[in-house]
């Protein structure tokens, strides 16, 4: 039974979405050489990779630009000609390539005054956090620094007037973070994502972050947290800086406690399942085991055959 | 990864290696649809956590994996007996079967030191003459308060020369931690590492196989579990450290100029 063209792309894109932190063409790769089929497999986990880059936050050069542009959900433009994704900062939508994330065709894409106060305030404060807490940068005693990098961006609701924006029932800005750290030399890549959804009129702040970290030295062990904290906002008019501090809180404790949780863990269920040394302390006495077993069923008794 | 990665086996071996071990048997299903032509070869590359079989004779649970497989059977190392029954399946000699039942209680007591709990299972076949295989696993489960396992597979070839032996052993650990809850979300951590070893040891008996060849697989678990822990539980949560610096880019500047001046004065006085 063999499968068909569309079932094997099905899986071959199933793949593509699980590949970890900067991984991708890897997995592409190994893709192309088990289907044997460049075309099909093109044409068809192209998706797949759209879906990929803007679920892990891919962050693009932009021409012309300083920064890097975001590419989230919440700024993808679906069209007749194809997706499109808005950069907010220079209010431009993009043609992104799925495959080489060149960046082209750009078009204005005007974000009415009324969302772009809030959404510009936010954006600073945003930076300012990325640099303080994302930003690569060297650490003391550290001579070897990781590749990476860390991106940022704000989308406001994606409406084209301010009259279809006061038609809104409840405006939502999202904010996006991704940090991503390569170091081959080492065996290790990670990731840490944060989206927020920031709505002042429903007094709310949703987030999810979620942080990747894939290490391989002679192995494949991988980390995989997912935590969707609330925030209740003190009132409709709360600024922007007091957003990013709330954010800031929320994410500086969550952090605090995923570090917490690696020594629960050792302590916890890595201890529970296999002991370093049996309870006497010493290793087995290999010599005696067998004998061991024969005077357990003769005596009755039990004690470990222990070296001494 | 930098593994020559050439043919459809290598780019198959090559994705498992990168994809989560959280999904390893689910993804490796998915694999075998996909290049079934290369199934078989995939399939005993690849390590999945150890399934657990009742066996029909005696009660006692064992584990299974591609050494005690024939056909769709699988060999209980109790009763030396297939299920579904398999008469004509591969079975060690009645020598090797001698030493088989004997290492399953060497490994069984092993298991009850070290795991506390668990199932172990221990196979051993034919090779050449003066020559034997075999694989020890082990397996722990805990179900409470979130799902963590342990999986070890030791796989070995012993070649006896004279009052010696030459043993090859290469072990693999399979390991998954998690907890969760209301305030750190999820937090999952899996993977599988494997390491070789080679040793001569003096032979005095064919007992003498299970004590050498335990030594070794002790000596290894001992090994991998602290390579384990400190991948785990410190290298892990450094790469965290690394995404998201928790003090802050003054506070990282004021441990950089600190670690700088200290480097200084130490540099003066030594010198």
């Amino acid at each position: 039974m063999s499968l068909s063209k569309a079932e094997k792309v099905t899986l071959a894109s199933s793949f593509v979405l699980q590949a970890p932190p900067g991984e991708v063409n890897d997995v592409l790769s190994d893709l192309r050489l088990v289907l044997a089929d460049d075309d099909a497999l093109e044409a068809g986990v192209t998706h797949a990779l759209e879906e990929y880059n803007a679920e892990q936050l891919v962050a693009v050069d932009v021409p012309g630009q300083s920064y890097k542009m975001v590419l989230s959900p919440a700024g993808r433009i679906q069209s007749e000609e194809g997706t499109r994704y808005l950069d907010p900062r220079n209010a431009t939508s993009y043609v992104v390539d799925p495959i080489t994330l060149n960046v082209s065709s750009p078009e204005p894409h005007p974000i009415p005054p009324s969302l772009s106060t809030f959404g510009d305030a936010l954006q600073k404060a945003l930076d300012g956090y990325l640099t303080r807490h994302f930003v690569p940068q060297p650490k003391a005693g550290q001579a070897d620094p990781a590749l990476g990098d860390a991106a940022c961006a704000v989308f406001p609701p994606l409406v084209g007037s301010d009259e279809e924006a006061g038609a809104l029932g409840s405006k939502v800005w999202t904010m996006e973070v991704v940090s991503s750290r390569y170091k081959p030399t080492n065996y290790w890549s990670g990731r840490w994502r944060a989206h927020w959804e920031v709505e002042p009129d429903k007094l709310e702040v949703r987030g999810d972050i979620a942080v990747d970290v894939h290490y391989y030295e002679q192995g494949n062990v991988q980390l995989h947290t997912k935590y969707t904290p609330h925030i209740a906002l003190p009132s409709a008019s709360v600024t922007a800086e007091q957003i990013l501090q709330l954010v800031f809180d929320e994410e500086a404790r969550y952090h605090a406690k995923l570090t917490e949780s690696f020594e629960s863990m050792r302590d916890g269920g890595f201890r529970g399942l296999r002991r370093v040394l049996p309870v006497t302390r010493g290793k087995m006495d290999w010599d005696k085991v067998l004998g061991y077993k024969l005077g357990q069923e003769l005596a009755g008794t039990r004690s470990p055959p222990v070296a001494s | 990864m930098s593994l020559e990665v050439e043919t459809p086996i290598d780019a198959l071996l090559d994705l498992m290696r990168r994809l989560p071990p959280q999904n390893v048997q689910q993804n490796l299903d998915k694999l075998v649809q996909l290049a079934p032509e290369d199934a078989e070869e995939l399939v005993s590359s690849v390590d999945v956590p150890l399934r657990i079989a009742k066996c029909k004779q005696t009660g006692l649970p064992y584990l299974c994996c591609d050494y005690n497989k024939d056909g769709d059977s699988y060999r209980s190392p109790h009763s030396n007996e297939y299920d579904p029954p398999l008469p004509d399946g591969t079975f060690p000699s009645a020598k090797l079967r001698k030493l088989e039942v004997s290492a399953n209680e060497a490994f069984d007591t092993y298991r009850e030191m070290y795991f506390e709990g668990g199932i172990s299972s221990v196979y051993l076949w034919d090779t050449d003459p003066g020559a034997f295989a075999g694989v020890v696993l082990f397996k722990k489960l805990i179900d409470q308060p979130s799902c963590d396992s342990w999986d070890s597979i030791h796989v070995f070839e012993a070649l006896e020369k004279g009052r010696m032996a030459n043993y090859k052993l290469t072990s693999t650990v399979m390991l998954t931690i998690s907890v969760s809850g209301p305030t750190e979300g999820s937090v999952s951590l899996s993977g599988s590492m494997t390491r070789q070893q080679e040793q001569d040891l003096p032979i005095a008996s064919i007992q003498t196989h299970i004590a050498n060849t335990g030594r070794m697989i002790e000596d290894m678990e001992l090994k991998m579990r602290n390579q384990l822990q400190d991948v785990y539980f410190g290298k892990t949560r450094d790469v965290v450290g690394e995404l998201r610096s928790a003090v802050g880019d003054e506070e990282e500047k004021r441990r950089r100029d600190l670690a700088k001046e200290l480097q200084g004065r130490f540099g003066k006085r030594s010198t």
